[in-house]
């Protein structure tokens, strides 16, 4: 893995733990989907507003996808689309 | 310009009729792009109920309404009102197993849900018929006129059960027209007013300060579900006065960076229910939008019981009682105690239910002289308003949900593997409960990870998305106290 793109799937992993009490974000599968980890709208919602803040930018809701945020590595490769 | 009238109307139907009488070319409901007045709102119910009565739907019959916040929602709703049946709504989120033990407890003659969620269970024997809105539409006639009868049954609603099961309760014409003014007197809501309600219609809190609160007063609804976007542009274009919603709403819009001032400036009036409300929240959304949130306190028992409306929002009280009800707080024995004394809240009010049906209907202690007896504990202090300090019931609130432990408990119960598990609520980052689970496995040697991911696996099989547990943790044992209570605060 690329070491800036790593640095931010380790970011996200930690937002997971922190923001929604995900078990064990470090070995979270990349590709499984966040749905069933029991991360619902809510969550996912509590998640987006946590990369705005951490990343500076503004996630328009139309963006909030399965494909952009339904599993880890989705949001690791939205999030490195995004970000300045 | 409209306002409440003084005689109470007898039904919820005659209510509705009422305003539209009053203000049919008016507009009475907004979903996305969808408007309605409420001459067209009536003739959408009206339609309805033609459909149920074709299908031998008759007065005092329950009817599911599994639909989300939107215009099938408000019209079904309706419909069955002028039909003279009782609306039983259900969550669509749930799965078929969570459908069938809330019809379990509360029969019904027929089921309207969207195209997708009828999909869910049309192979399951729930109901005699399951019908999508649309084809209960276009029906030019309501069927025979309905005598309005206030001790009829309007609706039969949900509340977690201690059980594991839900606990059904019915709330008769006259409960639903009590709480209607119960509210609208107390805030002063007036035709003027705009709803939004982005909190679901088949709870409570969007049911009774959203939708009830609209047909008695004929102040439009806007709904929809809540995403940021378009509730932030909702409450600006449509210029939302009144926006009931939950402390997860309220905290995100606060946390949202875009959302201006603005955006919310036609806000009168933020109230927040379902779970306590944060200071931290209270505090920045009233800065960065320069309204309050007020906090008020309900249940699906009676709907709406009190509302704070003082002008110092930041003590954290749920405020004083509603017009028309009474609450005193009471010791293990009963008797009122002196102001700022813990106690448990009890209430008397013209919307309380006369009891739970199904196999919780032998409960009766709850509503005994007519004071219900909430299980929540709280003060009233000198000047007369109430702060809740805990709950007798264990119940989590997560993402503007209750989720009952039992619930989830049984369901992980079931499971190879587990000897003991104990749910309980944690706070996250926010201060959000999420769903944990603590599990004693039934020997030493199994793969925790497999456990954990076969746990999950069975609570999404048969729990809607909000009750699975975000956390599993597998102990060695459950801590107990010497007398065997689970010591709770442990687990957390």
């Amino acid at each position: 893995m690329h070491g800036e793109h790593a640095d931010m799937d380790a970011r996200v992993r930690a937002l997971l733990g922190r923001r929604l009490k995900v078990d064990a974000p470090e070995r979270l599968d990349g590709a499984a989907p966040l749905r069933d980890l029991g991360v619902d709208s809510a969550g996912l919602m509590n998640l987006v507003v946590a990369l705005e803040e951490t990343y500076d930018i503004d996630i328009a809701d139309r963006d909030i996808t399965v494909e952009n945020f339904g599993t880890l590595d989705a949001i690791t490769g939205y999030v490195a689309r995004r970000a300045p | 310009m409209s306002t409440p009238v003084l005689v109470r109307p007898a039904t919820v139907a005659s209510m509705f009729l009422a305003t539209v009488e009053r203000d049919g070319d008016r507009l009475a409901l907004v979903e996305r792009e969808r408007r309605l007045t409420w001459d067209e709102l009536a003739a959408e119910a009206t339609a309805v109920a033609g459909a149920l009565h074709a299908r031998g739907v008759t007065p005092g019959d329950g009817v599911a309404v599994v639909l989300g916040n939107d215009e099938a929602f408000v019209s079904s709703f309706l419909g069955v009102q002028l039909a003279g049946a009782m609306a039983v709504p259900l969550n669509p989120q749930f799965n078929v197993e969570e459908l069938a033990r809330h019809l379990a407890v509360a029969p019904v003659t027929g089921i309207v849900a969207a195209p997708a969620t009828a999909a869910r269970f049309t192979d399951r024997d729930l109901a005699s018929w399951v019908a999508t809105p649309s084809e209960l539409s276009g029906t030019p006639s309501a069927g025979p006129p309905v005598e309005p009868d206030p001790a009829a049954p309007a609706l039969l609603a949900f509340s977690s059960g201690s059980t594991g099961t839900p606990k059904g309760m019915i709330r008769s014409n006259a409960n639903l027209t009590a709480e209607a003014d119960h509210f609208t007197a107390t805030v002063g809501i007036t035709g003027d007013d705009v709803f939004l309600a982005v909190v679901a219609l088949f709870h409570a809190h969007g049911l009774g300060n959203a939708l009830l609160a609209s047909l008695r007063s004929g102040a439009p609804l806007v709904t929809g579900p809540f995403e940021r976007d378009a509730t932030l542009a909702a409450i600006r274009d449509e210029r939302v006065t009144i926006f009931p919603a939950v402390p997860f709403i309220f905290r995100t819009l606060a946390e949202t960076r875009r959302a201006t001032r603005h955006d919310l400036a036609s806000l009168r009036l933020c109230i927040s229910a379902g779970a306590p409300l944060d200071q931290e929240t209270a505090v920045r959304f009233a800065e960065r939008f320069g309204v309050p949130i007020r906090q008020l306190y309900g249940c699906s028992e009676a709907g709406s019981v009190t509302i704070d409306l003082a002008p110092d929002t930041r003590r954290g009280s749920v405020g004083r009682p509603m017009r028309g009800i009474d609450v005193t707080i009471v010791d293990d024995t009963g008797a009122p105690v002196a102001a700022g004394t813990t106690g448990e809240i009890t209430f008397r009010s013209a919307a309380l239910t006369a009891g739970y049906v199904g196999s919780d209907a032998t409960d009766a202690s709850p509503f005994a002289d007519a004071w219900f007896r909430t299980g929540d504990l709280g003060h009233v202090d000198a000047a007369g308003d109430l702060f809740i300090t805990g709950r007798t019931k264990l119940f989590i609130s997560t993402s503007g949900y209750k989720v009952d432990p039992f619930e989830v408990e049984a369901v992980l119960l079931d499971q190879p593997g587990v000897a003991e598990v104990v749910v309980v609520g944690t706070p996250d980052e926010r201060g959000e409960e999420v769903v944990k689970a603590v599990v004693v496995p039934d020997r030493a040697d199994l793969d925790e990870d497999a456990l954990r991911t076969a746990l999950v696996d069975a609570c999404r099989a048969r729990l809607a998305p909000f009750k699975v547990p975000r956390i599993v943790e597998l102990r060695a044992e459950i801590p107990r106290s010497p007398l065997g209570k689970i010591l709770r605060k442990y687990l957390v």
